[in-house]
């Protein structure tokens, strides 16, 4: 793969140093910071991973039915190690364990899953703008999962193992030729983005054109999806969603330091490092476009979260992947959480799709995240 | 060999495993009470709009239904004090009701709070086939809560769908008065336009040039008022029962004599401001004082709460008077109007120059 990022690599530090200057400064990366500053980067991991846990689990206790915290942790308590689910509480317990939990964890999975899948990508093109959604990823499974409703005349609802396939099988072949003409034409990583915008643009035409030609009974399924939903969480969901992602993370991880040299020092300097440059980043792209992949076809369009989530991280705890990427999994699935909490919240007892709701958050962050980093400079 | 961050690897596995543990204990519930288990489960079967057969376990006391013709389809058969959930549009749309919120549980047909709905107990959850149907039915079987679909915006299922809900609600006698006044309306029209020559009509919907599409309901009400839908040729591959926004130009070309401009339904009076509003649009887009219509002052301004009701029926009863004036001199569309309100809606309306005016 001939594939040129952006940017000139002129670092020459070990990737290991990751408060070395470059690239990674313009991500907003631990180069304006003294390395004594970042001693403490497994304890902000470890309190980003106690915060997800305790927000996470208020948002568990949040909606129309009333539960607790210990609720909670008693409905949580009888379905892993069982016991008699008394009668006063059986409706309670129904509800946290078949609707709110399931429904917490699929938005939390998706959320990591896509700030996981935009943290690679950003880093392995170095460019801070790169996401599932600007690089046509996500628009792409929508429109396949439109096509796959609109085949079926609705009668494929958004959990239909079909419309999941079919998302997922556009947005893997998108991404394929998106990723082999830029390997071909050897394009920079703006031009890769470029085409990602253009991409974007043809999908969402796409998609619209099935809606105008969708009667009245598959029109709605199609917008639904095109807006982003964890409405209909189920274990499923959180088992497929949730383990690919899970596991995922320990494999990114292994390869969190050639990461770092290909972000922070270039090509050329990675090589010299002994990194395998080309196939590290064929692997991790295919595996980062998975990951989008398979929440656009489980939830939907959900913006923002692949492109602010990692920003939110490299701003807590700096640009090294090796705290960047489990820090992301963390910053993108809470914002997720507490997106689609506020979504079913504020309107209650109506629920407003995530991926409004999620784009009215992520959208002031992301402009106050450029708007600080124009004054920064 | 570098050495690779295992620490967070063993932490991600570490939450697999506790994901994949999740869910799996044994849990018995509590015997159920006495009045529970005397229930008479599955006692009525019925078969909805798309085709399922769903097991009900008796006739519907409690009901949370979408859709606002399908909540004036359950008021009008009788089971109106039945229905105890609703969507918001529902609640706007259909003021007479007194919709609380707390007896809202979804702003449309698609984002549904299925907590809501739980906490309201119904017996049976409605929703027509644009609903998320299918979601619903997974995430409402754990809660024992049949779902039945039911559309009763379609034009074309009019007699299915009235007669489901009488099924589910044990309310058959209901649902035939109703099916009664609707081929009673229908019955007059046919009678009524028998032998006249077709109107050109160019029916617009919400939008500036939306219309509907051949087949659609509005072209068959058109047709069945004894009128010729301008656009009734129209096809862009689009479904029979959706609606298409039409080239300014084609209507000047096509040049109407009736035109039709139908808002969105509620069945709050519309202000007098609206129609002049309205009216003021539409008599000054360009070309259209030309039109035969604004020429002969047959410019009508509709709420479709009014005439999109009881599936159109009265809407083409408007329309038929209003193409074929003379065949129509003794009937008032007003008072099937006031019919539908009063005797099947519960509801006490004002005169019908609230839901309905011509304006040019």
């Amino acid at each position: 793969m001939k594939l040129s990022p952006g940017g000139q690599a002129t670092a020459t530090l070990p990737p290991s140093s990751p408060a070395s200057p470059g690239p990674a400064e313009s991500q907003g990366g631990p180069g304006r910071r003294s390395r004594a500053a970042w001693a403490g980067r497994p304890a902000v991991l470890w309190a980003g991973t106690v915060v997800s846990v305790l927000v996470s689990a208020w948002c568990v206790t949040a909606g129309t039915t009333n539960a607790g915290l210990l609720d909670v942790w008693r409905a949580i308590r009888l379905a892993v190690f069982g016991g008699v689910l008394t009668e006063d509480f059986a409706q309670t317990y129904s509800v946290i364990i078949n609707l709110r939990l399931p429904r917490v964890l699929l938005a939390f999975a998706a959320g990591a899953a896509l700030s996981l899948a935009g943290v690679v990508m950003q880093g392995l093109l170095r460019n801070p703008l790169v996401s599932p959604f600007t690089l046509g990823v996500s628009p792409a499974a929508a429109f396949g999962a439109a096509l796959a409703i609109l085949l079926t005349g609705g009668s494929a609802g958004s959990g239909s193992w079909l419309v999941i396939g079919s998302a997922l099988g556009t947005a893997l072949a998108v991404s394929a030729l998106v990723l082999g003409l830029a390997s071909a034409k050897a394009m920079s990583a703006a031009t890769l983005l470029l085409l990602g915008i253009a991409l974007t643009q043809l999908f969402e035409a796409m998609t619209a054109a099935l809606q105008f030609v969708a009667d009245e009974n598959t029109l709605q399924a199609i917008v639904r999806w095109t807006f982003g939903s964890v409405n209909n969480a189920d274990w499923n969901d959180v088992v497929v969603v949730g383990s690919f992602t899970v596991v995922v993370l320990p494999l990114l991880l292994w390869f969190s330091r050639d990461l770092n040299a290909i972000a922070f020092a270039g090509d050329d300097a990675a090589k010299s490092l002994g990194v395998h440059v080309t196939a590290v980043r064929v692997g991790l792209i295919v595996v980062s476009v998975v990951l989008a992949a398979l929440v656009v076809s489980f939830c939907g369009v959900i913006g923002f979260v692949g492109l602010v989530g990692p920003h939110i991280a490299r701003l807590a705890i700096g640009a090294d992947h090796r705290y960047l990427l489990p820090f992301s999994f963390l910053t993108g699935g809470l914002l997720l959480v507490i997106a689609d909490t506020v979504g079913r919240t504020v309107l209650a007892p109506s629920v407003v799709p995530v991926g409004i709701v999620v784009a009215f958050i992520g959208a002031p962050v992301f402009i106050n995240l450029i708007l600080t980093r124009k004054a920064a400079q | 060999m570098r050495k690779r961050p295992a620490r967070a690897a063993t932490l991600a596995a570490a939450i697999a495993l506790v994901l994949s543990a999740a869910a799996c204990g044994n849990v018995t519930e509590e015997s159920p009470t006495s009045e529970e288990s005397d229930g008479n489960e599955g006692s009525l079967t019925v078969v909805d709009d798309v085709g399922r057969t769903v097991e009900l376990d008796g006739p519907a006391e409690r009901a949370v239904i979408l859709n606002s013709y399908g909540n004036e389809f359950a008021q009008a058969i009788g089971a109106g004090d039945r229905v105890v959930g609703f969507d918001r549009v529902s609640a706007s749309r259909l003021p007479y009701l007194e919709i609380a919120g707390d007896e809202i549980v979804s702003e449309d047909l698609q984002e549904i709070n299925y907590e809501s709905v739980v906490q309201l107990d119904p017996d049976v959850f409605i929703l027509p086939r644009n609903g998320a149907w299918q979601e619903a039915s997974e995430q409402l079987e754990t809660f024992g809560i049949p779902v039945v679909v039911a559309t009763a915006w379609d034009f074309d299922v009019f007699h299915e769908t009235v007669e489901l809900l009488g099924e589910v609600f044990d309310e058959e006698a209901g649902a035939r008065q109703v099916s009664g006044f609707y081929d009673e309306i229908f019955g007059l029209i046919t009678d009524r336009v028998a032998g006249t020559e077709p109107v050109r009509v160019y029916w617009e919907t919400e939008q500036p040039y939306l219309t509907g599409l051949p087949g659609s309901g509005f072209d068959q009400i058109i047709v069945a008022a004894g009128g010729e839908n301008v656009f009734g040729d129209l096809d862009t591959g689009g479904d029979e029962q959706s609606e298409t926004t039409v080239d300014p130009v084609a209507i000047l070309e096509r040049d109407p004599e009736v035109v039709v401009h139908e808002f969105g339904p509620s069945a709050e009076p519309t202000g007098q401001g609206r129609f002049d509003t309205l009216a003021d649009e539409l008599t000054s887009r360009a070309g259209w004082e030309n039109l035969s219509a604004v020429a002969d002052d047959r410019v009508f301004v509709t709420n479709g709460w009014a005439t999109s009701g009881l599936s159109k029926a009265i809407g083409a009863l408007y329309l038929a008077s209003w193409l074929h004036p003379e065949e129509f001199a003794d009937i008032d569309p007003g008072d099937y109007l006031a019919r539908w309100a009063e005797e099947f809606q519960g509801a006490d309306l004002p005169d019908d120059d609230a839901y309905v005016q011509r304006v040019g």
